[in-house]
C-alpha cells in the first residue's frame, strides 16, 4: 500500500474538568490513504470528534491537551507540533473540516458567496506568496461558481448571494461542502455530516460525497455513530469505544465477519427492514466514564466474553488477516 | 421537592472561594450582619455610649480615643450612633427585598406562565412603574405617605416589587416550553399546580442572586431617602439621616457626615462585590476556568 | 387481539400564525400567513397495537402528537378517545382524562424537571389525577421504577445523576405510573446511542405487551418505527399519504413517496449499496404548501391531475390505504 495521506500514531489527548481529567483519546492509531473514504464509528462520548478535531488542532487548548508521543502526520510534516500559524496554514487547503450543523458552521452575515470566497482568496494568496498580490474579484467569483456547481447546486450565481438562513438545510450542508473543498483540499474530514438532516436529504448528499471523492480525489475521513452511513460510504472502517479503536477493517469485512464483541453488539442491536421478526440484541450496561474508565479494556463491563485479562490490561490492536485489525483477548 | 443539590452547592461553593474581592466583600457582609443581630439582640447595652443622650459639654469633638467616630452637634457619640443604626438598614433592605422577591417573584412567574391578558396586564403595569427612576418614585410616594422610617420602607416596596415581577416573567418564559412543563400538563396538573411545582424552584436561583446583588441598592435608595429627610427622623441614628444631619458642619465637624456615609459606602460595596460574586459564581458558562 | 377502536381521529387539522399582521396591515391586504402543521389527518388506533408514524422533519408528527392528546388544540376536526369525543370537553373533564392516555417525550434532558427527584417526577400524573394517599403513590412510584429496570435509590436522586437512557426509562415509568390504556412515544429513543436504544426499544416492547397498551410510536426513523410497530403511518406535508401493516407497506409500498423514503434509508450492509432511486427537491415550506397532491412537485410519476386535486384515501388491501392519483386510475 501505497504512503499513506494522513498518519495519526498514537495519539492520546486529554481534557481538564471541573470533574477531573477526561482521557478522551487514550492511544488511537488510524491512517487514511490517498482516495478512500475512511469511517470512523462509535457513540456518544468514544472519543471520534475529539480525534478529527485533533487533526487540525481545533480542540481548544486549554483545557484540551496532547501528550507527547502524539503524531499526526501529513505530508510530511507532524501536525502535533506545528506553530497555530503554520497549522492554520494547513487548515482548508491540506485538510478541511465539514460539521453536524450547518447552521452554526455559517456565519449569518455573510452571504454564501463571501464565505466561500474567504477560503479561495486565502488560497490563492498562499500560493502567490512570494507575488502578495490580491486576487482579482471576478477570478474569486468564477472559482465560488466552481465551486458551488461541484456540489451539484443549479444556479450558482443565484445562491451566492444568499444568505444562510434563507437555505434549506441540506443546501446549508452543500454549501459548507462547498467552502470545505474551495480549496481543493487533500483530506475533508466529515463530523456527522448528515446526523442532522432528512434521511432522503441525506442520501443526496452522501451520494454527492462519493462523487466527488471521485472526481476531485480528496479522501474523506467520515466520523459518523450511523452504521448504516458507514456501510453506505465507507471503504474502510474503524470502530472507536472509550477512545481507543477496537476494531478496523474494509467495510464488507467489519459487517459481514465483525471481530470485536463491541462491533458484534452495536451490529446486533440495530433493527433492520430486512429482518424485522429478528428480536434486536441489547448491551448491557453503558458508555464508560470518560474520567473514570474501566482497567484494562474499556470493555469488559459489558462484555460477555470477559475474562480475567480483560480487567488487567488494554489489549492492543492486531492484525488478524488482511487490513483487519482488532484488540481484544479471544484472539 | 428540593430546590438545592449537593454537588451545584459544592461547585458554586468553590467558585465562590476563588473570588478573592468577592470574598472579601462576603467577609463585611457577614461581619454586618453579625453586628446587626448582636445589637438588635443587646441593644444599648454593649454600645461604649448611649447613642441618644446628649451631652452639650462634648459636642462637635473630633475622633479621638475616648469618641472613635467624634461627637455631634448634640454631644452624641458618632461611633455609638453608627452601630446603633446598623440593624436599621439590614431591616430595610431585608425587608424590601424579601417581600419583592416574595410578591413580584410570584407574580412574575405566573404571568409569565399563563402568557395571554395576565401577562400582559403585569407588563403594562411594571412598564408604568418601570418608567421612573426608583428613587424619583420612592420619592414620590414617601411624601405622599409622609416621613417616617416604616413608610419610607412601604415607599420602597411600592417601588422595588416590579422589578422582581419582570425578572421572573423572563425566567419563566425561558423555561415555558420546556419538555418538563409540557409533561406536567400532560399528567393533568393544573396551571397553579404547574408554577408551584415547577416554575417558582427554577426561577428561584437567578431571583435570588439577583436579590443579592439588590440589597446594596436598597440600602442605599434608603439611606438616600433619609438623607433628604424623607425616612428616618430623628433620633434614629439611621445613617443617612446622619449624614443629612451633619451637612451643616461639613467645613467644620466632617467627621458627622463623612463617618456615616463611609459606613454606608463600605456596606453597599460589600454586598454588591459579594452579589457580584454570588452571580459569576452560578452562572455555568463562567465556570469555565 | 381485539378490533375496537381506542382512539379515532378524524380530520385533524393544526394551523399555526406565523407572526401576526397589524390590523393596518390587513387593510393593506396582507394576509395572515399560517403554518399548516397538520391538514387532514385521519386514523384510528386499536386496542393492544401499536401504530408507527414516520416522517421527515417539517411533516407535523410531533404537532400531532401534542395535538392527539390535546395538549394543544387543534384548529378543527375530531378526536374520539374510548368511544367518547373529547375534543370539545371542558378543561376539568379532560384533566381526569389524562391518566388514560399519557405520553413519553423526546429529549431526555429537558423532558424531567432538573430541580426535582425521581420520586417527585415519576408521581406527578398521580398527583394530577387527585391521588392524595402518600402510601399509595409511594408504593406505585416503587413498582415502576422496578418495571422499568431502575434500582430504588433512584428515588431521592436528581435527573442530572442520570444517563441518557436511564432518564428515557424515567420519563416512561412517568408515563406509565397511572397505569394509561394509550401511549404517544414521541421520538422516544432518537437522543439515545444506539446500544442503549436497544435497551429503551425492548423495554418499551416488553411493557407494552406486558400492560396491553396501545401505543402510537413517533420517529424519524425508518428502521425503529417498523420494528416497533404493527401497522405504520407515513406522513408528509401535514397529511398522510399511506397506510397499512408494517411488513405489508415495507414489502409493496403504493405511494411514490413511501417508496423513496425507505429507499433512502441506508442499509446496514455493504454489498447492497444504494441503487439511484434517490429523490430531488427538499421538503415543501409548511406556510405555502403545494397545490393539489402536495409530493406533485417531487414525484417521478406527476400527472397533470396530482397538480390540482388533492389525492382521495384509495384502499390498496384491508387496513392499507394510499392517497395517490396512480391508484384511481
Amino acid at each position: 500500500m501505497s504512503e499513506p495521506l494522513l498518519s495519526i500514531e498514537n495519539v492520546r489527548l486529554e481534557f481538564n474538568t471541573e470533574q477531573g481529567t477526561v482521557h478522551a483519546l487514550r492511544g488511537v492509531d488510524l491512517s487514511v490513504g490517498k482516495n478512500e473514504v475512511v469511517g470512523l464509528v462509535g457513540e456518544s462520548g468514544c472519543g471520534k470528534t475529539v480525534l478529527g478535531l485533533a487533526v487540525l488542532g481545533l480542540n481548544p487548548m486549554p483545557p484540551a491537551r496532547l501528550l507527547d508521543g502524539s503524531q499526526i502526520l501529513f505530508q510530511g510534516r507532524n501536525l502535533a507540533e506545528l506553530t497555530p500559524h503554520e497549522l492554520a496554514l494547513v487548515r482548508g487547503t491540506g485538510i478541511s473540516m465539514i460539521f453536524q450543523e450547518p447552521a452554526t458552521s455559517l456565519n449569518p452575515v455573510f452571504t454564501i458567496g463571501d464565505q466561500i470566497s474567504e477560503s479561495i482568496r486565502l488560497r490563492i494568496q498562499r500560493q502567490r506568496n512570494e507575488d502578495k498580490s490580491t486576487p482579482s474579484s471576478s477570478e474569486i467569483d468564477e472559482q465560488v461558481y466552481e465551486a458551488l456547481r461541484l456540489v451539484r447546486i443549479a444556479d450558482p450565481e443565484r445562491i451566492a448571494r444568499r444568505y444562510p438562513h434563507e437555505l434549506s438545510g441540506g443546501m446549508k450542508q452543500r454549501a459548507m461542502i462547498a467552502m470545505a473543498m474551495a480549496a481543493k483540499p487533500s483530506l475533508l474530514i466529515a463530523d456527522e455530516p448528515t446526523t442532522a438532516l432528512d434521511v432522503t436529504i441525506q442520501a443526496q448528499i452522501l451520494r454527492l460525497m462519493r462523487d466527488l471523492m471521485n472526481e476531485v480525489k480528496t479522501s474523506i475521513l467520515f466520523i459518523t455513530h450511523d452504521l448504516g452511513v458507514i456501510a453506505e460510504i465507507a471503504d474502510r472502517v474503524a470502530v472507536m469505544y472509550a477512545g481507543h479503536i477496537v476494531e478496523e477493517a474494509p467495510v464488507g469485512q467489519l459487517f459481514a465477519e465483525p471481530l470485536h464483541p463491541y462491533t458484534q453488539g452495536l451490529l446486533a442491536s440495530l433493527p433492520r427492514l430486512s429482518d424485522l421478526d429478528r428480536e434486536i440484541k441489547q448491551l448491557p450496561g453503558s458508555v464508560p466514564d470518560a474520567i473514570n474508565p474501566p482497567s484494562g479494556c474499556s470493555f469488559h463491563p459489558r462484555c460477555e466474553f470477559a475474562r480475567e485479562e480483560c480487567r488487567t490490561e488494554s489489549p492492543k490492536l492486531k492484525e488478524l488477516k488482511a487490513g483487519h485489525k482488532v484488540a481484544c483477548y479471544l484472539y | 421537592m428540593s430546590l438545592f443539590d449537593k454537588t451545584e452547592l459544592r461547585l458554586t461553593g468553590v467558585y465562590l472561594l476563588r473570588n478573592k474581592l468577592s470574598l472579601a466583600g462576603g467577609a463585611i457582609v457577614a461581619a454586618y450582619l453579625a453586628l446587626t443581630v448582636v445589637v438588635t439582640l443587646t441593644g444599648k447595652f454593649l454600645l461604649p455610649y448611649d447613642p441618644y443622650v446628649q451631652n452639650f459639654a462634648q459636642t462637635l469633638l473630633p475622633p479621638n480615643s475616648a469618641h472613635f467616630f467624634g461627637t455631634d452637634d448634640l454631644g452624641r457619640d458618632i461611633f455609638s450612633r453608627v452601630i446603633a443604626g446598623a440593624p436599621i438598614e439590614a431591616q430595610i433592605a431585608f425587608v424590601v427585598v424579601l417581600i419583592s422577591l416574595a410578591f413580584g417573584g410570584s407574580l412574575g412567574a405566573f404571568a409569565g406562565y399563563l402568557g395571554g391578558m395576565a401577562e400582559e396586564l403585569l407588563m403594562r403595569i411594571t412598564d408604568v412603574f418601570l418608567s421612573f427612576p426608583a428613587l424619583v418614585l420612592a420619592m414620590a410616594v414617601a411624601i405622599a405617605i409622609g416621613p417616617g422610617l416604616t413608610n419610607s420602607m412601604m415607599a420602597l416596596l411600592v417601588v422595588w416589587w416590579p422589578w422582581y415581577a419582570r425578572i421572573a416573567r423572563g425566567e419563566a418564559l425561558a423555561i415555558k416550553n420546556s419538555q418538563y412543563m409540557e409533561a406536567a400538563h400532560a399528567a393533568g396538573l393544573r396551571d397553579v399546580q404547574i408554577v408551584v411545582r415547577h416554575v417558582l424552584p427554577n426561577i428561584l436561583m437567578p431571583l435570588l442572586v439577583y436579590a443579592t446583588l439588590d440589597i446594596s441598592n436598597v440600602i442605599l435608595t434608603g439611606s438616600i431617602l433619609s438623607f433628604i429627610g424623607l425616612g428616618a427622623q430623628p433620633p434614629q441614628p439611621e445613617w443617612g439621616r446622619m449624614v443629612f444631619d451633619g451637612q451643616d458642619y461639613l467645613s467644620g465637624a466632617w467627621w458627622m457626615s463623612v463617618l456615616p456615609a463611609l459606613a454606608i459606602f463600605v456596606v453597599v460595596l460589600a454586598f454588591s462585590l459579594f452579589g457580584d460574586g454570588l452571580r459569576d459564581a452560578f452562572d455555568p458558562k463562567l465556570r469555565r476556568r | 387481539m381485539s378490533s375496537q377502536t381506542l382512539l379515532s381521529v378524524k380530520n385533524l387539522v393544526k394551523h399555526y400564525r406565523v407572526g401576526t399582521v397589524s390590523f393596518l396591515g390587513r387593510r393593506f391586504g396582507h394576509k395572515q400567513k399560517m403554518v399548516h402543521s397538520l391538514d387532514g389527518v385521519s386514523f384510528n388506533v386499536a386496542r393492544d397495537e401499536t401504530l408507527g408514524v414516520v416522517g421527515e422533519s417539517g411533516c407535523g408528527k410531533t404537532t400531532l402528537a401534542r395535538t392527539m392528546l390535546l395538549l394543544t388544540p387543534p384548529t378543527s376536526g375530531s378526536i374520539t378517545f374510548e368511544d367518547k369525543e373529547i375534543t370539545k370537553l371542558p378543561k376539568q373533564e379532560l384533566r381526569k382524562l389524562r391518566s388514560r392516555m399519557q405520553i413519553v417525550f423526546q429529549d431526555p434532558v429537558s423532558s424531567l424537571d432538573p430541580r426535582m427527584r425521581v420520586r417527585d417526577i415519576v408521581a406527578e400524573p398521580l398527583v394530577g389525577v387527585g391521588e392524595k394517599d402518600r402510601a399509595q403513590i409511594r408504593e406505585k412510584v416503587r413498582a415502576m421504577l422496578e418495571r422499568v429496570g431502575l434500582s430504588q435509590d433512584a428515588l431521592n436522586r436528581f435527573p442530572h445523576q442520570f444517563s441518557g437512557g436511564q432518564r428515557q426509562r424515567i420519563g416512561i415509568a412517568r408515563a406509565l405510573v397511572c397505569e394509561p390504556q394509550f401511549l404517544v412515544l414521541d421520538e422516544p429513543t432518537s437522543a439515545l446511542d444506539a446500544s442503549i436504544q436497544a435497551q429503551v426499544l425492548n423495554l418499551l416492547r416488553r411493557l407494552e405487551r406486558d400492560l396491553r397498551l396501545s401505543s402510537v410510536f413517533i420517529s424519524h426513523n425508518i428502521n425503529v418505527v417498523c420494528y416497533m410497530s404493527d401497522r405504520i403511518a407515513v406522513m408528509y406535508a401535514g397529511e398522510i399519504v399511506e397506510m397499512g401493516p408494517t411488513r405489508e407497506i415495507l414489502g409493496k409500498s403504493s405511494h411514490p413517496y413511501t417508496t423513496t423514503l425507505f429507499a433512502s434509508v441506508p442499509k446496514v450492509d455493504p454489498s447492497h449499496r444504494r441503487a439511484d432511486t434517490e429523490i430531488i427537491g427538499e421538503q415543501p415550506s409548511p406556510v405555502n404548501p403545494p397545490s393539489g397532491c402536495r409530493f406533485h412537485p417531487r414525484c417521478p410519476f406527476v400527472m397533470e391531475k396530482c397538480k390540482s386535486v388533492r389525492p382521495e384515501q384509495t384502499v390498496v388491501n384491508s387496513n392499507h390505504w394510499a392517497a395517490c392519483h396512480l391508484l384511481t386510475k
